[in-house]
Parts: structure tokens; C-alpha cells; sequence
């Protein structure tokens, strides 16, 4: 069943033209040029309660605003949105006691103090019970791991640590549906890694509705199984993610090591030259043609090793894109 | 009716953990905090002195009597160290809460967005400002009229509706921030509310006088609970404050919610 349904969704926004210089801006005192700019654009879908869903796009695509129209903090121009039954625009308190947003680049923590001050803040405009409070904490921290780091001032955490912080206070009034919008931005490999396994499991236990927008491909790969793709404010994908791998994907990776250096002429009509080193190059084979190129290299080239890789998702979603421009 | 005592509660609870992290976290660096007290206790005490110097030899001004003038002066201090433990710091900051789109975080919570985006941190300073308005009040109140139970309840009530009314004013005008983008002006209408409600309205020619009882009504931030606390004349000048209060309460979340109805996000 269906617990987020879009229609038609449009966003536009309204801004001055600003010229440089002290003329210009003097001038714009008087005159003003209205532009408009539409960040989403006649965007639809629905989600089922429990997916998650990756959304993707490049910067400025429209995906924050979607989110920011979902969770109610912006009002759309056009269009509708229904979350859990609700206009998520109307702010409605019932509605706003059942999900949550994190943002990857705002905090809600107060940064002078311990994480847990700023819960004990959150567990008050919830409302949540004092029971609730301490089951769901104790189960989030350990989750998380951060039953240590909790009362150590929150600008003392490293970027990781807040993250999960601010995951923990975003969750602790058990929200059925949460807006992730880049929550593992600017975060090392392990963290990111640490936060994708969070997800996922949270996903799993408590069947949230999750939807996730992200530039890094593995959250993508590892957390959703359906991907919707927008860019400059239309929707241009949605649909499973292996199917968009396998509708986009017509190339292989090939990855070979020499023994002995060779040319880059030699490797004329091996496919295209990704990378080239004397003794180790990169190539993107057509998935037609792999085993042939394969086999030929190995006949014709002292070859130590050789890999063939998928193409990477990242490389996909660059190549829809740039197909679109 | 159930609903609405839930709501005030609610509101009460989560003031009051929000005040509890205010102190905490002014705490966190002890000297600097130390020396917020002195700086406020010191402008506070310069503007006695100042009160002193003008007052001592005044007998009466605009129909306000000695005591009366200095009870003016205090009164509007409480309500300005009421104003501080609320709602003024976040006045103060929602311009860029606004433009860097931290205020976003008061729209998704199950509560007054206003509330929320005003009420976010509270100057424990302040309450130096209580000492002062002691020093001032005290002392000058020492003939209230006859019941000085009624008097001293309906004056304590009255400085709620002040700090309400001061609330109404400026966070009519913080709402401006969600189309002006920046609000540096605020900063000089405040100091000037906070000025002109520490003299009796009655001192400014009678032409323009109702302009502090109607459109910037510092005379509910001084004059009239002074009066409440020292006249006969308190049960009406009570139910006007009340009136008051409650209309600029009313008057100032219909305008946030209606300026908050065009907030188009911070890189909008």
C-alpha cells in the first residue's frame, strides 16, 4: 500500500537577475528582472510503506526541494503529495509526530552540550514517553554504537560520531517514514560504511519507509533496491535499480596487468583506453566483445593478471545524465 | 478546551528544557558568562544612575509621580529580562536562521513553528536585570493603594501580558525576515522599544501619545502596569493590558504563519 503518492508535483522559484558591479546594483534598486526557475518539474511516484528508495540526481536537480515538499517545509506551486494520508504542507502535528528528516549538512544538536541533552529536548517536543525514551535510546545507541560518545560534547565528536548523533535524535520518536537527504556526506569511508549498515537494518526491523538521496553510489547500491532518478527538476527514471544497471550497462570493465611494458598502439581495437600505465591499462569493452578482447589479450599480451569488472554505478548514472545534455 | 491545556503544557515542558540546555551551555564556558552578568548588571546599574540623576528632582511628569517614574523604569526592566529568557535572543538571530536555513528545523516538529524558530536560546544574563528593577521598584512602592495583594497580583500578571505584547511587536517584525532576507533594523527598533517604554507615555505630546498605546504600544511596557500597581484605576487598565496582550499574541502567529506560508528555503 501506498504510503507516499505524488502527483504532478512543480516547484518554482522566483529570483532577481543580479549583474555585477556597483551600477548594476544600484540600477537593480529601481528595475529588477524576475526570473523563475523550476527546481521540480511535473514530478509523480509513489512508495510503498517499507521500501526504500534511493533518489539520485545531480546537484541542483530538484532532489532537496522534493524532500523539503514532502516533509512540509516548503509549499509546492503546483501539484500534490500525500505522506502517510497527510498534505505534508498543512503541517499537521499528527503528521509531523510520524516522521522525521535528517539532513547531512544541518545539525539539530546543540553543539556546546552532550548529544543527550539534545534527545532529552527532542523527547519533550515528541512527546514521547519516558519508558519509549529509554527502550528507544538504549537500542539506537547500541545500533550505533555510541553508547560511549553520547554525553561528550557535540563539538567534540568527529563528523562520523555526529551523524549517528543526529541520526539517533532524528529516530527517537520512531518515525514511520524518514527523509535522508546526503546523511553521509563528507564522511570517511568507515563511517559511511558503519551508517549504511544502520540503515539498512533499521529498514529492515522496523519496516521505515526510507526514502534516501545521496551522491555517493554505495549507499545506493548497498541500501535500495529502487532508484528515481530526476534532472533539472524531471523525473527521468524509476524503476528497479538492476534494471536500470542492465538497460544502461552495455560495457564491461577489463583490467589487465603486464608482466613487461607494453604500447598504447598495441591496444588498438581492444575497446576504449580508461586508463593507461605501461604495464597495467583499463579498458571499456562492449559486453558483446569482452570475451573475444579477453581472450586476445591474453594470446597476444604478457599478461600477469586480468579482471572483469561491472561497470560502476557512479559511471552509469554520469552516462544517463550526460546522454541527456 | 482539553486540547488547549495539552498545548500550554507541552509548550511549558519543552520551554523548560530549553532553558535547562540555555544554562547548560552558558555554563560550558563559565568566564564568558561571568562576564555577561557583569556587563548587563553594569548597563542596568548605569541606567539607575541615570534615573537618579533625572528623577531627583523631579516631583512629577506627565501626571506620574516620583515614585511612580522610578517604578516605570523598573517595571520595563522585568519585562525586558522576561523578554530575554524567552523569546529575544532568537528575535535576534532569525534573520540568518532564515537565510541559512536552520529555521527549517521548526517546521517539521509537531509544535508552534514560532515557538520553536523564537524560543531557542535564553540569555541567563538577564536576571541581573531583575536586581536592578529591584533597586528601582522596591523602595518607590512603598504606598500602594489599599488591597496591595490585588495590586501586586494584577501587576505580576500584567508584566506576562507586557512580555506578551513585546513579544507580539517584535515578532511581528522578526516575520519580515522571511521577505526582507535581512532584518539589521530590528536591532534599532528594539532599542528603541526598550528606550520609550522606560519613560511614561504621558510625557510626549498628547498628538502623538495614542501611537503608544495603539501601533507601538511601549506604554504597556511600563506606564500602564505601574499604574496597575499604584492607582485605583487597576481592574480597567488590567482588562485593557489583557485585551491587549491576547490581540498582539493573536495578531503576531497570524502574521508568522502567514509569512512563514512563503519561505522558499534557503538557496531559493
Amino acid at each position: 500500500m501506498a504510503i507516499i503518492e505524488v502527483s504532478h508535483l512543480t516547484k518554482t522559484y522566483e529570483y532577481y537577475k543580479k549583474e555585477a558591479g556597483l551600477g548594476a546594483a544600484l540600477k537593480s534598486l529601481f528595475h529588477r528582472e524576475k526570473l523563475f526557475t523550476t527546481a521540480v518539474n511535473d514530478v509523480s511516484f509513489s512508495i510503498d510503506e517499507g521500501e526504500f528508495v534511493g533518489f539520485l540526481g545531480p546537484n541542483g536537480a530538484g532532489k532537496t526541494t522534493t524532500l523539503k515538499m514532502l516533509s512540509g517545509i516548503l509549499y509546492p506551486s503546483s501539484g500534490d503529495a500525500r505522506v502517510m494520508g497527510y498534505t505534508p504542507w498543512d503541517r499537521r502535528k499528527e503528521f509531523q509526530k510520524q516522521f522525521a528528516i535528517v539532513m547531512g549538512q544541518k545539525n539539530q544538536l546543540w553543539w556546546d552540550l552532550p548529544a543527550v541533552d539534545s534527545f532529552a529536548l527532542n523527547k519533550e517536543i515528541y512527546e514521547v514517553s519516558d519508558r519509549q525514551y529509554k527502550n528507544t535510546l538504549a537500542e539506537l545507541t547500541d545500533l550505533l554504537d555510541i553508547n560511549d560518545i553520547i554525553d561528550r560534547p557535540v563539538r567534540k565528536l568527529s563528523l562520523g560520531q555526529r551523524m549517528k548523533a543526529e541520526l539517533v535524535a532524528a529516530l527517537l520518536h520512531n518515525p514511520r517514514v524518514l527523509f535522508l537527504d546526503e546523511p553521509t556526506i563528507g564522511l570517511d569511508v568507515v563511517s559511511q560504511q558503519k551508517i549504511r549498515e544502520f540503515l539498512k537494518k533499521y529498514n529492515e526491523e522496523k519496516k521505515t519507509t526510507i526514502i534516501l538521496t545521496s551522491h555517493y553510489m554505495d549507499d545506493v547500491e548497498a541500501l535500495t533496491r529502487r532508484v528515481i532518478m530526476i534532472d533539472h527538476g524531471t523525473k527521468i527514471y524509476d524503476g528497479p535499480l538492476t534494471e536500470m544497471i542492465a538497460h544502461y550497462v552495455d560495457h564491461k570493465i577489463l583490467d589487465v596487468t603486464f608482466s613487461e611494458p607494453i604500447f598504447k598502439k598495441d591496444l588498438k581495437g581492444c575497446g576504449t583506453i580508461e586508463q593507461y600505465e605501461p604495464q597495467h591499462v583499463v579498458l571499456s569493452v562492449s559486453k558483446k566483445k569482452i570475451k573475444e578482447v579477453a581472450a586476445h589479450m591474453l594470446q597476444t599480451f604478457p599478461v600477469d593478471d586480468i579482471l572483469i569488472n561491472e561497470e560502476s554505478l557512479e559511471s552509469v548514472v554520469r552516462k544517463m545524465f550526460s546522454e541527456r545534455k | 478546551m482539553k486540547q488547549v491545556v495539552h498545548n500550554i503544557r507541552h509548550h511549558w515542558r519543552v520551554y523548560c528544557t530549553l532553558l535547562r540546555l540555555s544554562i547548560m551551555s552558558r555554563i560550558t564556558y563559565p568566564l564568558a558568562t561571568a562576564l555577561s552578568f557583569i556587563d548587563v548588571f553594569f548597563q542596568m546599574f548605569i541606567y539607575v544612575i541615570f534615573a537618579e540623576a533625572i528623577f531627583q528632582h523631579i516631583p512629577s511628569v506627565g501626571g506620574f509621580s516620583n515614585d511612580q517614574l522610578y517604578i516605570v523604569i523598573g517595571t520595563s526592566m522585568l519585562i525586558e529580562m522576561l523578554s530575554w529568557l524567552t523569546y529575544r535572543a532568537g528575535i535576534n538571530h532569525i534573520a540568518f536562521r532564515i537565510r541559512n536555513g536552520k529555521i527549517e528545523s521548526a517546521f517539521v516538529k509537531p509544535m508552534s513553528s514560532q515557538f520553536l524558530a523564537l524560543f531557542t536560546r535564553m540569555d541567563i544574563e538577564d536576571l541581573t536585570r531583575m536586581v536592578t528593577a529591584a533597586i528601582l521598584i522596591v523602595p518607590h512602592a512603598r504606598a500602594l493603594p489599599d488591597s496591595a495583594a490585588v495590586h501586586i497580583l494584577l501587576y505580576t500578571i500584567s508584566l506576562l501580558c507586557g512580555l506578551a505584547i513585546s513579544y507580539g511587536i517584535l515578532s511581528s517584525l522578526a516575520s519580515l525576515a522571511f521577505f526582507f532576507g535581512k532584518l539589521d533594523g530590528l536591532y534599532g527598533v528594539t532599542a528603541e522599544v526598550d528606550t520609550i517604554s522606560k519613560y511614561p507615555h504621558t510625557i510626549f505630546p498628547k498628538k502623538f501619545q495614542w501611537i503608544f498605546l495603539t501601533i507601538l504600544p511601549t506604554a504597556f511596557l511600563g506606564s500602564i502596569p505601574t499604574l496597575i500597581l499604584t492607582t485605583t484605576n487597576h481592574w480597567l487598565l488590567f482588562s485593557i493590558m489583557l485585551l491587549a496582550g491576547c490581540t498582539f499574541l493573536y495578531l503576531s502567529s497570524s502574521l508568522w504563519r502567514w509569512a512563514e506560508s512563503h519561505y522558499s528555503g534557503a538557496s531559493g
